[in-house]
């Protein structure tokens, strides 16, 4: 690795070719690219108007000439263009008396229910199966410690596997941070009643037999069918399990993490055996194993549906490639991606997929990165801060690129709101999707753009015309962690001096963990309800 | 999806499911699940033996003149025996007065108890065949099982007599 860290290389594209590029059509048929500009020249007339002022260079508005800012229009970035302007149609939205998640807001419950109501007939395989009477001794209560582990873990497995197969359902209903966060606390779980299974069982034939445990193990592994699997498939779990405590994950590259996690769908297949062959509950005929083999189809389609069905179907019909390359600060760059019948992607702003260049440097590794525009019918857009050597390499991405693309994912969506308005705050590389965020957001909404200084800033002249063609209140909070203004910004009085009515709004946040979690601990001091904020970190 | 039809489905889902696998585990026949049979009661022409909640015996048609140990003809079904291990059952199948054909259901998990089973019930039919009596030896190391095999046995055989 010869390139630094932290800049991109400034030699650009072609710029002349980025406008024709990047210009879609909108509704009316009309260049939405002149449009902008011309909303962008007359802009004296004023863009949303608040009584409470920037004070103390604290949260200026967007309209504040700043210096730095309109330099950048020279860029060349201000041909962004914004064709949902128009869309939502003004007070379309507002007729509506119920607010957006109303519509999805069930999702994510029923998949909750399903899952403690098969977790629930998993265990009354067992409960139902076995009359208390049967429970008369000391081995056939540890058996039957045995065996219920045996069916929790078993049906644990089969959930986590179902949360990582990428299935769309899943990932726009629940979002791929959520699902890690279940795969990981489920993690634990099973692995806790795959050790109690296989401890439990060993120990309670033992006993049935009265021998030793160490002569029962002998046995179990020599005279039982499928049970060598079994217990390298607990091996597998113990070791990935190891490896995916934090302090050791930390230390360890992102990739060679994600290979050997791969290991565990052979736990999978090679704990498949021995539930069939030595499980009470699914060795005979009935709705037991039934039951048990419909789960086992389910997660099998849902995983071939998901990681290999879906995402050639997304990238045979899409095609993408990457059209242009565009620097937006030392650290940042866009890639916009086009490709074939874009109009029909079903993602929304605040999405992200998971992006592979091929033929690039890395082509074999797949990165998640945000839309940092809303879908337009035309190109994609995607602006990635160098945060290690994949990403610095991202810059050198030549136009032309294939992309192999998968997703959408992600419920960081204006769908998701739970009341009318919103207040969204970003940091660094979260004003990606904030910023794709906005075109569909109603007026009024209030961003707050926290960055090092006027160098940080990207997107400044998208943020300007959004503001006033969209009636939304861009405030910069500029400088270090430790400086007065972003000090004051995380205090409720701070908050609600730019925000007075928080409270009424969904909150979205986006950047670095420290401004997430100060931004977090100043709306629980404010009372803004848990469900109504909405995050997008940008690790797993 | 809205939260009431999240809910509903959600719900009535996971209950049909958990009641089904009540459903499921009532339908099977004795105590424990892990059951399986050895031995064929079919001879020839005949139904293979049916399925029978009681434990008690169910007379078919046939009332063929009792013989020397006065068995009635027809299929018959001891009770379940349970031992430690589990519960064995007996049916047999009763032709001009004699054992023609004897199945025993069995535990078959854990796996030792299924090894054990396997190995001693069909020593014990062939033994209770020639024997046409419960006068069965004992299986050396299946104690339990050949126990219980004798008891669920004369239980079929005494239906039988009725
Ligand atoms: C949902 C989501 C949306 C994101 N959107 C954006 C965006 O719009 N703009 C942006 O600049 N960044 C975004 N990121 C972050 C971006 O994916 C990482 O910065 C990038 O993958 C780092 O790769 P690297 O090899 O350059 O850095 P490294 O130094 O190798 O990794 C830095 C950290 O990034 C994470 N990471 C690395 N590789 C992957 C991978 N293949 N998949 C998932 N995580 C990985 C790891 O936690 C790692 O610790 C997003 C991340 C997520 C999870």
């Amino acid at each position: 690795m010869t390139a630094p860290l932290s800049s991109y290389p400034r030699a650009a594209p072609d710029r002349q070719t980025v406008p024709d590029l990047r210009t879609p059509l909108d509704a009316r048929g009309a260049s939405a690219a002149s449009d902008l500009r011309t909303v962008l020249d007359s802009r004296a007339s004023g863009g949303p108007r608040t009584e409470f002022g920037p004070r103390d260079g604290f949260a200026p508005r967007t309209d504040d000439p700043r210096a730095g800012f309109g330099s950048r229009a020279a860029h060349g970035a201000s041909a962004t263009a914004d064709p949902r302007s128009a869309w939502p149609p003004a007070g379309g939205e507002a007729r509506e008396t119920e607010p957006p998640a109303a519509r999805v807001a069930g999702n994510r419950l029923l998949i909750v229910l399903l899952f403690w109501g098969m977790f629930a007939t998993s265990v009354g395989l067992w409960v139902f199966a076995t009359p208390p009477s049967t429970l008369s001794g000391k081995a056939e209560i540890v058996t039957g410690i045995g065996r219920v582990t045996g069916m929790i873990g078993g049906f644990l497995l089969l959930t986590q596997v179902l949360m990582m197969s990428r299935v769309s359902w899943l990932e726009t209903w629940i979002g791929g941070h959520d699902l890690i966060r279940w795969h990981r606390w489920i993690g634990g779980w099973l692995l806790v009643s795959v050790l109690a299974h296989a401890g439990y069982t060993t120990v309670g034939y033992a006993l049935t037999s009265r021998s030793s445990v160490v002569d029962q193990t002998v046995t179990l592994w020599t005279d039982y069918d499928d049970m060598v699997g079994a217990f390298t498939a607990a091996g597998i779990m113990v070791g990935v399990g190891a490896l995916a405590i934090r302090g050791v994950r930390r230390r360890m590259p992102y990739e060679l993490w994600h290979w050997l996690h791969l290991t565990t769908y052979a736990i999978l297949i090679l704990g498949y055996g021995h539930q069939f062959s030595a499980g009470a509950e699914l060795s005979e005929e009935g709705f037991a194993r039934l039951y048990w083999t419909a789960l086992y189809a389910l997660v099998i389609s849902c995983l071939v549906w998901g990681r290999v069905i879906e995402p050639l179907w997304f990238n045979l019909r899409h095609r993408l490639c990457v059209m242009d390359v565009v620097p937006e600060s030392d650290s940042m760059v866009s890639i916009y991606v086009g490709g074939r019948n874009l109009d029909r992607l079903e993602a929304r702003a605040g999405q992200y997929f998971r992006w592979r260049f091929l033929g690039a440097r890395g082509w074999w590794q797949s990165h998640p990165f945000s839309l940092s525009a809303a879908p337009n019918g035309t190109w994609l857009r995607l602006t990635v801060s160098a945060a290690g050597r994949y990403t610095a390499g991202l810059g050198l991405v030549r136009p032309g690129t294939r992309v192999f693309a998968c997703g959408p994912s992600g419920t960081f969506t204006a769908q998701h709101r739970v009341r009318r308005a919103a207040l969204l705050i970003a940091g660094g590389s979260g004003i990606a999707p904030v910023r794709a965020l906005l075109e569909e957001l109603p007026r009024g909404t209030v961003v707050v753009y926290r960055a090092g200084g006027p160098a940080d800033i990207v997107f400044g002249d998208e943020l300007r015309g959004l503001a006033q063609r969209r009636g939304i209140d861009v405030r910069y909070v500029l400088g270090s962690r430790d400086e007065p203004g972003p000090r004051r910004l995380f205090t409720p009085e701070g908050m609600r001096e730019i925000v007075p009515d928080v409270k009424q709004r969904d909150v979205y946040l986006c950047g670095p963990p420290g401004m997430v979690r100060a931004a977090l601990a100043t709306l629980s001091d404010l009372r803004v309800r848990r469900r109504q904020i909405h995050l997008d970190p940008f690790e797993f | 999806m809205r939260r009431t039809s999240a809910a509903v489905i959600g719900t009535v889902t996971s209950a049909a499911l958990i009641f089904a696998a009540k459903l499921g585990a009532d339908a099977v026949e004795t105590p424990d699940t892990g059951q399986t049979a050895s031995g064929d009661l079919a001879p020839a022409a005949e139904a293979p033996a049916p399925a029978s909640k009681a434990p008690a015996s169910r007379a078919p048609g046939g009332k063929a003149p009792a013989r020397r140990i006065g068995l009635k003809d027809g299929v018959f079904k001891g009770a379940a025996s349970v031992n430690q291990y589990g519960p064995i059952q007996v049916t047999i199948r009763v032709a001009g007065g004699k054992i023609t054909a004897l199945r025993a259901t069995h535990a078959t998990t854990p796996a030792t108890t299924r090894q054990v089973n396997t190995r001693a019930i069909p020593v014990l039919r062939q033994e209770a065949l020639s024997a046409q009596s419960a006068q069965v030896d004992t299986v050396s190391g299946a104690t339990f099982t050949s126990g219980s095999f004798r008891t669920s046995l004369q239980s079929a055989l005494a239906a039988a007599r009725r």
